[in-house]
């Protein structure tokens, strides 16, 4: 029988999955504005290219899924680089330079990954796609674990990587203050390059566990730019932990959301909880001083 | 090492010019005060030789190499180092950290580092105490001795120094003007910039006046001494609006 | 030259005879210019990126739709959808509290969501019982006049104190505020009349295609190719979204005609490559730096 604690519990569990992964899908996004100022408005399309080349990788070269993953990463940085060289770089900060760029360059990423593969939803399957394991009275879904693990360990090597390195501090001051770390000798457009980097690498690699949990297609990147914004208005992009704590609110908001009104309204629950964000944090979406020293 | 300044003229977007055709030598080892009204330009000046400006045309040369075609972190490099007029500390960052990224041209050596570090410790021996503190939590006058501390680090030659003094309480200011004499007898050579002209004077071996965006006059101190009364009146005078011929 | 491409505009079903493609292009394009213009009021001129103009047009759209079913008149059902359009416009001002980038993002979430909600409730869209008596024809006409009177508005914006206003919030807002001008009511206002325009425009569309589903009327193509017509030709200038709108028309020509996805892909690229060689737009860059055309404000 489906007693309330059971399906709460199941609800939860499952949400709390979810939320690892929602968490590492935003840091991406959180590193590039916080270093480069620049809201990445194509983040998502980096995720679903993630989800294509992971797909591709393993079902031509026919490797294992994670495998691919694996190798999907390095290719969604390259894409990254390209896009960095040819784009963003030397970008003038003026009006919303760089949101309307990245707005194009939403549309000739997402259309043409419509063109090479069509609109068509897919998925990746694994030889545990459809298993569950049981841990008391819940049932987990073993990619959602792995998942959930992944992430976890990749989040915690990030937090390592930006607070225990030398380039990882350098990346935070240029965040904090970019024009001071230049004086400094730190080469800010050569680390401001790497992030944007890393920062389409960890898209890839939640695109690509993105690909064995849901089907996805093309035009799925704005559903998770969309979330990104949501855990960026909660939690501020200053630090990891909040993305972290930021990714499990929303994901339990969805969860019980869609439960009680609907799998329709599933992401209307993010698209409105984004405006309330908006409207009630005085310090703006990402909790940064208004008004940055002249 | 020794800076020059050659035709530099710094323009802001098109047509006004801020500086124009500056000329200036700073000294090897020594302290070159920058003096002026305000709107004059120095801060100008001072940014454009860290690369933190675009001159429409001139050059700036390091011991003898061209740093103008370089970006600012190439500059620390070559020896420059720069302590910018606004807050600079990175906030979030401890004030070890805040040190420590001005080791970034050494990373690779701990040792060294560790040795700059100690070094850069006994001259600011404040900060010690303060190490693992966020530097957002210092007050405006710790961060100042920060910032020169982590410019510091870069182990300099040339150091400019932007209105160190601005915003601090008297006796902050004597403090860093002591440290800004320990810097001179470290032989770095230092560019100053500051409001504050009693102090500043008091550790220059050369002044300048800069007034809407040129050099008026200026040379060694000691030779200026009787014309110094002048130059300052001149000063003040041009503060009030007024014009300096000559 | 105005009164040429006015004539233009109107000969148009005259000289296309009964040819109805022709007639459904110049709809299309009269469209997506007068949403080009409405878009400049709020983005070019105030320097709001309004990333929700569809919403807009969706809300009149299904006004109108809702009210021709209910026997009005549907040129009538039209104005309803603009005031439709005016509560909508409003329904989003709070939203304009929040800077440039933020901005964005709360309109277009706002519209997503409003759309998302729709779909869930007319999933199928509704169907338009037609009105005796209209033809299609006619209902060109309404919107070139339509656009006609956006153009009228845009001049006369461009001309007033109300220009300043805009164009001061847009430049520095810190500024503008403390020089008197107020911020709410200037962006408010913007953001009313491009509304009401859109709404317009969103009223007639719906009524000529006699179907209005949630999907389509409130799809981002109603923002994306507005924005693009303004981007490329120049903001804030009644010229520059004229511009965008003949290059927009040139590039339809060449692809064909068609929208498809490479479509898209140049609309992309056009948009990444104008706005890093040319942010200010083709107006700006080629007319008045390279030929010297001097501007009598500093705009």
């Amino acid at each position: 029988m489906f007693s309330f604690e059971v399906l709460f519990g199941q609800l939860l569990v499952g949400a709390i999955l979810l939320g690892g992964l929602y968490a590492l899908v935003t840091i991406g996004l959180a590193l590039i504005f916080g270093v480069m100022r620049i809201l990445n408005i194509a983040h998502g399309e980096f995720i679903i290219f993630g989800a294509y080349a992971t797909y591709w990788i393993s079902h031509l070269l026919r490797f294992d899924p994670f495998l691919s993953i694996v190798l999907a990463v390095p290719v969604s940085g390259l894409l990254g680089f390209l896009v960095n060289t040819l784009v963003i770089k030397g970008l003038t900060k003026s009006f919303d330079a760089p949101i309307v760029s990245s707005f194009g360059l939403l549309l000739v990423l997402q259309a043409s990954m419509l063109i090479a593969w069509s609109g068509d939803p897919r998925s990746i399957v694994t030889p545990f796609t459809a298993e569950s394991i049981r841990l008391g009275l819940v049932l987990v879904p073993i990619v959602r674990l792995i998942a959930f693990v992944i992430s976890l360990s990749i989040l915690m090597l990030l937090y390592l990587f930006l607070t225990r390195t030398f380039a990882g501090r350098a990346v935070r001051a240029i965040a904090q203050d970019s024009e001071a770390a230049a004086t400094l000798g730190i080469p800010v457009q050569r680390l401001q390059t790497f992030t944007f980097v890393l920062s389409t690498c960890l898209a890839g690699l939640s695109g690509g566990l993105v690909a064995m949990i849901v089907s996805f297609q093309p035009t799925l990147g704005p559903e998770f730019l969309l979330k990104s914004f949501v855990i960026l208005a909660l939690a501020g992009v200053g630090n990891i932990q909040g993305i972290m704590a930021g990714g499990l609110i929303l994901s339990i908001a969805e969860s019980y959301g869609s439960f009680f009104l609907g799998s329709g309204l599933r992401n209307v629950v993010a698209y409105l909880l984004l405006i309330v964000l908006l409207l009630t944090r005085p310090r703006g979406l990402f909790g940064e001083k208004q008004v940055r020293e002249v | 090492m020794s800076l020059k300044i050659r035709n530099l003229t710094v323009e802001y977007q098109r047509d006004i010019e801020i500086l124009k055709d500056i000329f200036l030598d700073v000294d090897a080892g020594c302290v070159t005060a920058l003096i002026g009204p305000n709107g004059a330009g120095k801060s100008t000046l001072l940014k454009t030789v860290a690369g933190l400006l675009k001159p429409k045309k001139g050059e700036i040369i390091l011991d003898g190499v061209r740093i103008d075609p370089m970006t600012p972190d190439e500059r620390v490099k070559h020896g420059l180092a720069v302590v910018l007029q606004r807050r600079s500390v990175f906030p979030q960052l401890t004030v070890r950290e805040n040190l420590l990224m001005g080791g970034w041209k050494i990373r690779r050596d701990p040792h060294l580092i560790t040795r700059m570090l100690d070094r850069v410790l006994e001259i600011f021996p404040d900060l010690s105490s303060k190490l693992d503190e966020k530097s957002s939590t210092l007050s405006g006058g710790q961060q100042r001795m920060l910032e020169i501390a982590r410019a510091l680090m870069t182990e300099p030659k040339v150091l400019l120094l932007d209105e160190p003094s601005a915003g601090l309480s008297p006796i902050m200011v004597k403090q860093i003007y002591r440290h800004i004499e320990t810097l001179k007898k470290l032989s770095i050579t230092i560019l100053l910039v500051d409001q504050n002209i009693q102090q500043c004077l008091s550790v220059a071996d050369y002044v300048y006046v800069l007034e809407l965006g040129r050099v008026r006059g200026g040379g060694r101190k000691d030779a200026l001494e009787s014309s110094l009364s002048d130059i300052i009146r001149d000063w003040l005078y041009l503060e009030r609006g007024g014009e300096v011929r000559g | 030259m105005a009164t040429i491409a006015g004539a233009a505009l109107f000969a148009i079903p005259v000289v296309a005879g009964g040819n109805n493609f022709i007639i459904a292009l110049s709809f299309i394009f009269a469209t997506y210019t007068t949403l080009a213009l409405s878009w400049n009021i709020v983005g070019g001129f105030a320097g709001q990126l309004n990333l929700g103009h569809a919403a807009f047009f969706g809300v009149a759209a299904y006004t109108l739709a809702l009210s021709t079913n209910a026997g009005m008149h549907p040129y009538v059902g039209v104005l309803a959808g603009g005031i439709a359009a005016i509560g909508m416009a409003l329904l989003m001002s709070p939203l304009l509290k929040l800077r440039g980038d933020y901005f964005a993002i709360g309109t277009l979430s706002l519209t997503e969501a409003i759309k998302v909600a729709i779909l869930n409730v007319h999933a199928y869209g509704i169907r338009l019982t037609p009105y005796q008596g209209l033809s299609r024809v006619q209902n060109y006409y309404f919107l070139a006049t339509l656009l006609i009177t956006v153009c009228v508005a845009t001049f006369l914006i461009e001309r007033s104190r109300i220009k300043l206003a805009f164009v001061s919030i847009r430049e520095n807002e810190a500024l503008a505020s403390g020089s008197g001008v107020n911020l709410v009511k200037y962006k408010v206002l913007a953001l009313v009349l491009s509304g009401f325009f859109t709404g317009l425009v969103g009223g007639i569309y719906g009524y000529n295609l006699l179907y209005v589903p949630a999907e389509h009327v409130f799809s981002i193509e109603w923002t994306i190719i507005p924005l693009f017509m303004v981007l490329i030709g120049g903001r804030g200038t009644l010229t520059g979204p004229l511009i965008g709108a003949v290059i927009y028309l040139g590039i339809y020509y060449v692809l064909q005609f068609t929208v498809t996805e490479i479509s898209l892909v140049v609309f992309g690229l056009v948009v990444v490559l104008i706005i890093k060689f040319m942010p200010q737009g083709l107006i700006e860059t080629l007319v008045v730096k390279k030929l010297g055309v001097r501007r009598t404000s500093i705009v």
